[in-house]
């Protein structure tokens, strides 16, 4: 055993001891292949932070400016998606069977950029295969996860029955038909880091609402518009960051607070103390819809008076008995449809959980809305939606999703939206 | 146990691989110098500004086909006169016992120290220590979680090194398994024709 090990450490110094390019042995059965790697590229450039190089996430990848790109790279647009392609002076800058094609960058930018024969950017899809996790995407050559929620009818615009009508504004309003969005969750990784705040993902949803026909008639916030410490200057700049990016959507847009608008805590509550992060966003979230404090409700109504709908907007993070008291008589009062959004989703330990999820247990409501984990997801008239920028779990993409009351008044329709593709990703309806 | 030297034996005979027309991109990252006294509470929270200001590696990709995938994951990176330091902040809705990083490095003698270090901490070789701030609940698939976040320091004298170097080569990858779904592995840096890569952090000087 002990020469075993002896032969085996003598075969790694001898493999690190060869110069470079590196060679390293690979999990496939003791493969040996050349691998250059480091070589002084990089280097701390590049939009990725520092990462020189090499980012897989950024090369034929979904973008909205070139600045999101590697340094070889612009933002084109392919097929009808805005993707990060190589640059190239001729096809010898590109991949064998690639071609080098003259094209225009999103920023208006002549460039040429290195295309497969079928469109797609970059060399031949998913050379190599994908495996059992993923798919080709067509447009950008990548594998991506697979969906496992996609729906048979993904891709469909939402409009069964013609564009609905009428307007919503800061108290509410009056529509023949709800088509609204839910977004939620936009906020960096790590606390008071401004420069990494994903503006340019949260300005792309709000734009991509905007951008939609017929257009969301007013928008959802499910709490998280920032990560800053309890006392810190970087509260404001990151609110009026994301503010900034909600200019780009002419609806009005009524958020829910999270944790990260208290002290980052999912357990913090600010009922009775003002944390920086809670002061921006009363006063550049709520002051414009008039409120002065941070939960609140609207009504939008039928045209045609056959229904009304009510939207409860609660504060988990600043949770006290006068707010379960006012929640208490929203829920009493009686209207056709009841639409409660909160940033925590149902059961997760929070201030208000307790009180706030025996209340709904007795009450019939047609859909929560929540956020606070970041990604996409539904259980019966529950909805998670915390794609919005923040760090992603789960197996989602950036984005956002619309409420679509379809015609017949009844039911609901959920389609989740791929922001940066401008597509839907999934889509299923309630009840 | 004859067979297997002999396999060792003659794949440690072979020549040595001829270039091939893969050729594997590089990754790096560069590590800021901590001056002596620089406050860094070795503590899993990756909230002092010398945290904020490091490059991060931007989110990582599957290891096995450099897709792009979630959860998010970084890495970044700082360093002392007497040790590495690595930071890796994981989104994480489902955190569980099982859920961890590895990481590989290349060592000064060319050997590579390979270890994992679990998000709710374990035992570590000597010389490298760990904290993790995990923000959610253990192995409690019904709630819905956020992040953890990771501090490991790295003594260069574990690494066989008396003065700090130039780079070092490693590799981080990630294992989790998201609501639903199966295990999946992502990493700093992708596979590369099926094999194994390292970046380089690139120790800033001056």
């Amino acid at each position: 055993m002990h020469t075993l090990r002896l032969l085996i450490g003598a075969l790694l110094v001898f493999t690190a001891a060869c110069p470079a390019p590196t060679t390293l042995i690979g999990d496939d059965g003791g493969k040996r292949l050349d691998a250059s790697v480091g070589g002084g590229s990089g280097g701390g450039g590049g939009s990725g932070g520092g990462a020189g190089g090499y980012d897989a996430g950024r090369q034929c990848e979904p973008c909205m400016v070139s600045a999101e790109c590697n340094p070889s790279a612009s933002c084109v647009q392919l097929l009808g998606s805005n993707v990060c392609g190589t640059r190239c002076t001729s096809a010898a800058g590109c991949d064998l069977g690639t071609q080098c094609l003259p094209t225009t960058a999103l920023d208006g930018t002549k460039v040429s950029i290195c295309v497969s024969p079928t469109g797609t950017c970059g060399t031949a899809p998913c050379a190599g295969g994908c495996g059992p996790d993923a798919k080709c995407d067509m447009v950008t050559g990548h594998c991506a996860p697979n969906d496992a929620g996609l729906m048979p009818d993904a891709g469909l615009p939402p409009s069964d029955g013609g564009s609905p009508v009428g307007t919503v504004g800061i108290n509410g309003g009056s529509v023949d038909r709800l088509f609204f969005a839910v977004l939620g969750d936009t906020r960096p990784s790590l606390p008071n880091n401004t420069s990494g705040y994903p503006t340019a993902i949260i300005t792309g949803i709000f734009q991509a609402m905007q951008a939609m026909s017929p257009r969301p008639q007013f928008a959802i916030g499910t709490g998280d518009y920032q990560f800053a410490y309890s006392s810190s200057a970087e509260a404001p700049k990151q609110i009026g960051l994301y503010m900034g990016a909600r200019a780009n959507y002419s609806g009005v847009f009524f958020p829910a607070m999270g944790n990260h608008e208290c002290t980052g805590a999912t357990s913090s509550n600010c009922a009775s103390t003002q944390t920086d992060p809670f002061k921006a966003f009363m006063s550049s979230m709520m002051q414009p819809l008039a409120h002065t404090l941070p939960y609140y409700t609207f009504d939008v109504n039928a045209l045609d008076n056959t229904w009304s709908a009510k939207f409860i907007i609660a504060a988990c993070n600043a949770w006290d008995g006068t707010q379960k008291d006012w929640l208490a008589a929203q829920l009493a009062r009686p209207t056709t449809f009841t639409f409660v959004s909160r940033h925590e989703p149902l059961g997760v330990d929070a201030p208000c959980t307790a009180e706030m999820d025996a209340l709904l247990a007795g009450k019939t409501y047609t859909m929560f809305l929540s956020g606070h984990s970041h990604t996409f997801a539904h259980t019966n008239n529950e909805l998670i939606e915390g794609t919005a920028g923040a760090p992603l779990t789960g197996n989602a993409v950036y984005g956002y999703a619309t409420i679509e009351q379809l015609p017949g008044g009844s039911t609901f329709r959920i389609t989740q939206y791929d922001s940066a593709q401008r597509k839907a990703v999934a889509t299923y309806t309630i009840p | 146990m004859r067979t297997l030297a002999t396999l060792i034996a003659v794949l440690a005979a072979a020549p040595a691989p001829k270039a091939t027309a893969t050729q594997c991109p590089a990754a790096a990252l560069v590590a800021h110098h901590l001056s002596a006294g620089a406050g860094i509470t070795f503590d899993g929270h990756l909230n002092e500004q010398q945290w904020l200001d490091a490059p991060s590696s931007g989110a990582w990709a599957m290891r096995k086909t450099g897709a792009f995938t979630s959860p998010h994951t970084e890495l970044r990176a700082l360093w002392r006169d007497d040790a590495l330091l690595l930071g890796v902040y994981g989104a994480d809705e489902d955190l569980r016992s099982s859920d961890g990083v590895r990481f590989t490095v290349r060592k000064a003698n060319g050997s590579l120290l390979a270890f994992s270090a679990p998000v709710f901490e374990g035992k570590m070789p000597k010389g490298v220590e760990q904290r993790v701030d995990p923000d959610g609940t253990r192995d409690n698939p019904a709630d819905d979680d956020e992040e953890w976040a990771m501090e490991l320091v790295l003594s260069w004298k574990s690494l066989g090194y008396s003065v700090p170097p130039e780079r070092v080569e490693l590799n981080v990858e990630r294992t989790d398994t998201p609501k639903g779904t199966t295990p999946r592995t992502e990493s700093w840096v992708p596979d590369c024709a099926g094999t194994l890569q390292l970046g380089s952090i690139v120790l800033e000087r001056g």
